[in-house]
């Protein structure tokens, strides 16, 4: 492993500016010090340089943001097993500890500090942690390696051996098997040789290649039927060397693990335990381990096959010449390992074929990963953290809603990804209150209320909810919110600690009950106000009219019932439909115009004290033809507050105008006047007219 | 007065000199610390919150105190910010915590006045 140039950065997270100061002094020497003064800067920081980050110390009584906090959003957001966390604190109390460690703490300093023992946890636990990162780094280039390399590998080196040495090209995949069989159990009997998995896996592969030497030797030897003369064995023996050195030239990756274990594998494997082989007539222990397994491997395979000198020796032959060293000495403890494993070789050896190998590789490396995942997630409640995180993500990202949680201490805001992906903002909002972002999406007022709302919940009725507009990617959307309050401590002193809850998009349910609500307060014929409504409408005006006048203006087209008679009623609906656009093009937003019968209209409007020439001018702008139709109105007005400050009386008032322009002879517009007093009404039933 | 001097004014033993070299090495840090702690905000707010009944920031400043004081092994005044620190830790007892505020008020000045006085 290369050690950068940049020292390594550690983030001490401590609200006593003396204590940081002391780490820093002891620490800095080695490392960079990144500091935070509380939970909510160490999140923080995290966020923002989690890649940089080599550790945490991190103390347990902080104000905002405690420790204990800092860890569960650590573990949270997963960073608990990317960043070691070393607890630095004053507290003694085991319960506090043993706590910390539950959350993934890997180690724990107590006050007061010794430099030397912070100096060297602090080492050990990165040492520990960049080993750790190594191997799952190995592992996983391991697995990548193994799918582009290993098959490849096979494929070629096999097609070699078979056309040029006439061997069967399962020989070399039966070495590699008896090799990783062999080396397991060795790992099993003894932990002398270091033997992990990546190595275990690493000899197995190089393995493949312990006859590439075998490429250079001339054909007629190699292919030789019947034994080779001395002089032509002097050339074969020179394959092992030969393989060495071509390895060695395999310029740029000639450190590359896997071509040193291979290159001793080609080199040694016919060197003996007792430094009667060669190329080096290396002795013992001297021949790596790996060369050792494998020269053991190709005996056994040679014996075991047939060879033009040869017949195949049976495997119980084959094992006892090698235990009586008909072969070679091999290591004591690698022919006890041969004891061990005979029968499983056995049947092993049988069953072998192309694909049976590419499928158990697939299946031993499941469960050596399976395996080794354990002893390296050795905390089990990280794991079950890690799961139910998943758990929570995929439910989440599956709801589609916007889950939340809002923690009051910390000010903060933690987003379900998907939700934070919806909304386009960070998982982690600190200070929703206050962020920008937060105030695009749901303005500040309905962000307090919901505050308020929820703060008003008590114990046993946490839950409030409310529909929402939040503004997202642009446009606004209708959402339904659910939200639990959190209450924590005993039933007489509860206190409130934040909230959870979700927002899910209930915008086309909500634009469909708007038409409804609109169609029921509009007439569907001409888009006006329904009488009913307009009434509220004209009511809620009336009840803030403070010093505005205003006019209530009734009318109704003169001859309507000609205008059915004649074309029909669609055509009636037509010149309603007219007439109805006409007002809307003439008048202002805020007046409310209504169709409150057959064919009569009412009109409610502010006027500034002119209101003769306002009515005036409407009076004419329904005046006109549609159709050849000839439409003229009889209109009567009520003023308020003159004639009335109800709208029952003002109604009331305007009806009986209306009914005496009528009797004036139509196409006129009267206003009220006491007079009329005690005259008949056109919109009750004792309308002559119709 | 030296540092050795200092310590010696509340533990003639050498204990807690000897400890706090063996852990912060040089006397230089040692001074350098002893003279941060009169600068710390956390007395004074200790005090503050105290006066206020705010028990809640009491704790912190006395948690402080109690942190720093272990560190530098200021052995009465660790011992006397760690009783008021456990008081207020749970439902405090307003009585108790101005008894044990006097004591670490006492046993703070001592240590500021002896700081001050190292030459």
């Amino acid at each position: 492993m290369s050690e950068g140039l940049r020292k390594k950065k550690i983030l001490v997270v401590d609200d006593s500016e003396m204590n940081r100061s002391i780490l820093a002094d002891m620490l800095g020497d080695d490392y960079e010090i990144l500091e935070a003064t509380n939970g909510v800067e160490a999140i923080a920081a995290i966020k923002e340089r989690e890649s940089e980050i080599t550790l945490m110390l991190l103390d347990i009584v902080m104000p905002q943001m405690d420790g204990f906090e800092v860890l569960s959003i650590m573990n949270k957001g997963g960073w608990i097993g990317n960043i070691p966390v070393i607890m630095i604190s004053a507290e003694t109390s085991s319960n506090l500890v043993n706590q910390a460690y539950d959350m993934g703490v890997t180690d724990y300093i107590s006050r007061p500090f010794d430099g030397k023992i912070v100096r060297r946890r602090v080492n050990n636990t990165i040492m520990l942690y960049t080993k750790q990162k190594m191997l799952q780094g190995m592992i996983a280039e391991q697995i990548l390696e193994k799918e582009k390399s290993s098959s490849l590998m096979v494929d070629i080196l096999s097609n070699i051996v078979e056309f040029r040495n006439g061997e069967s090209g399962l020989h070399v995949l039966h070495v590699r098997t008896i090799t990783e069989t062999l080396l397991k159990h060795l790992a099993e009997k003894t932990d002398q040789y270091d033997l992990n998995h990546t190595k275990i896996a690493m000899i197995s592969l190089a393995s493949a290649l312990h006859d590439i030497g075998k490429i250079s030797i001339d054909e007629k030897i190699l292919n030789k039927p019947g034994r080779l003369t001395d002089e032509e064995f002097v050339i074969m023996k020179t394959h092992s060397a030969i393989g060495g050195d071509m390895l060695m030239n395999v310029a740029h990756r000639r450190d590359e693990e896997l071509v040193k274990v291979a290159y001793e594998i080609c080199r040694w494997h016919h060197e003996r335990y007792n430094g009667r082989g060669y190329p080096d007539g290396l002795k013992g222990e001297e021949i790596p381990i790996s060369a050792q397994v494998v020269a053991m491997a190709d005996v056994y395979d040679a014996l075991t096959s047939k060879r033009v000198y040869k017949p195949a020796f049976s495997h119980e032959k084959a094992v006892e010449m090698i235990m009586n060293g008909e072969c070679g000495v091999f290591n004591p403890l690698l022919l006890e390992c041969l004891q061990d494993v005979k029968e499983y070789l056995k049947e092993e050896l049988e069953n072998k074929t192309l694909k049976s190998v590419a499928e158990d590789e697939v299946q031993s490396m499941t469960e050596e990963l399976i395996a080794k995942g354990d002893t390296i997630a050795s905390d089990r409640t990280l794991r079950l953290l890690e799961q139910e995180r998943i758990k929570y993500q995929f439910f989440a990202s599956m709801s589609k809603e916007i889950q939340f949680e809002y923690n009051v201490d910390t000010d903060m805001v933690t987003l379900s990804e998907w939700g934070a992906k919806y909304l386009g903002v960070d998982e982690l909002v600190m200070h929703p209150f206050e962020d920008e972002k937060m105030a695009e999406i749901l303005n500040v007022e309905k962000m307090h209320e919901i505050r308020r709302k929820v703060r008003a919940t008590n114990y046993t009725n946490p839950v409030v909810g409310g529909v929402y507009r939040l503004h997202v990617n642009g446009e606004d959307r209708w959402h339904r919110m659910t939200v639990r309050a959190m209450w924590e401590g005993t039933e007489e002193k509860m206190h409130y600690t934040g909230a959870i809850g979700k927002f899910a998009n209930v915008d086309e349910d909500y634009k469909r009950m708007d038409s409804l609500e609109k169609e029921a307060s509009h007439d569907t014929l001409t888009g006006l106000f329904n009488h009913m409504n307009a009434r509220k409408l004209i009511e809620a005006v009336l009840a803030e009219r403070q010093d505005h006048t205003y006019s209530l203006i009734l009318f109704d087209l003169d001859h309507f019932k000609d205008a059915n008679d004649q074309y029909g009623h669609l055509f009636g609906d037509n010149v309603l439909k007219h007439v109805a656009q006409k007002l809307t093009d003439n008048l202002r937003r805020e007046d409310i115009v209504a169709r409150v019968g057959g064919d009569e209209f009412m009109i409610f409007l502010e006027h500034g004290g002119n209101f003769e020439a306002q009515v005036k001018r409407i009076f004419q702008v329904v005046d006109g033809e549609y159709e050849n139709f000839q439409i003229s109105v009889s209109m009567g007005v009520s003023l308020a507050p003159k004639d009335g400050e109800d709208y029952e009386t003002l109604f009331h008032a305007a009806d009986q105008a209306l009914y005496v322009s009528k009797r004036g002879g139509r196409n006129q517009y009267r206003f009220y006047d006491n007079s009329m007093k005690g005259t008949l009404s056109v919109l009750s039933p004792m309308d002559g007219e119709e | 007065m030296t540092i050795e001097e200092f310590y010696a004014t509340f533990d003639p033993s050498g204990n807690e000199y000897a400890n706090v070299m063996g852990r912060l090495a040089t006397e230089r840090l040692v001074n350098k610390y002893l003279n941060k702690m009169l600068d710390d905000k956390s007395y004074g707010n200790l005090k503050q919150a105290v006066a206020d009944g705010d028990y809640k920031t009491a704790f912190m400043a006395s948690h402080t105190i109690k942190g720093i004081c272990m560190n530098l092994n200021l052995k009465p005044l660790a011992d006397s910010s760690d009783a008021l620190t456990e008081e207020l830790r749970n439902d405090p007892d307003a009585g108790k915590v101005e008894e044990l505020l006097k004591q670490v008020e006492k046993d703070y000045e001592f240590v500021a006045d002896g700081i001050r006085s190292i030459g």
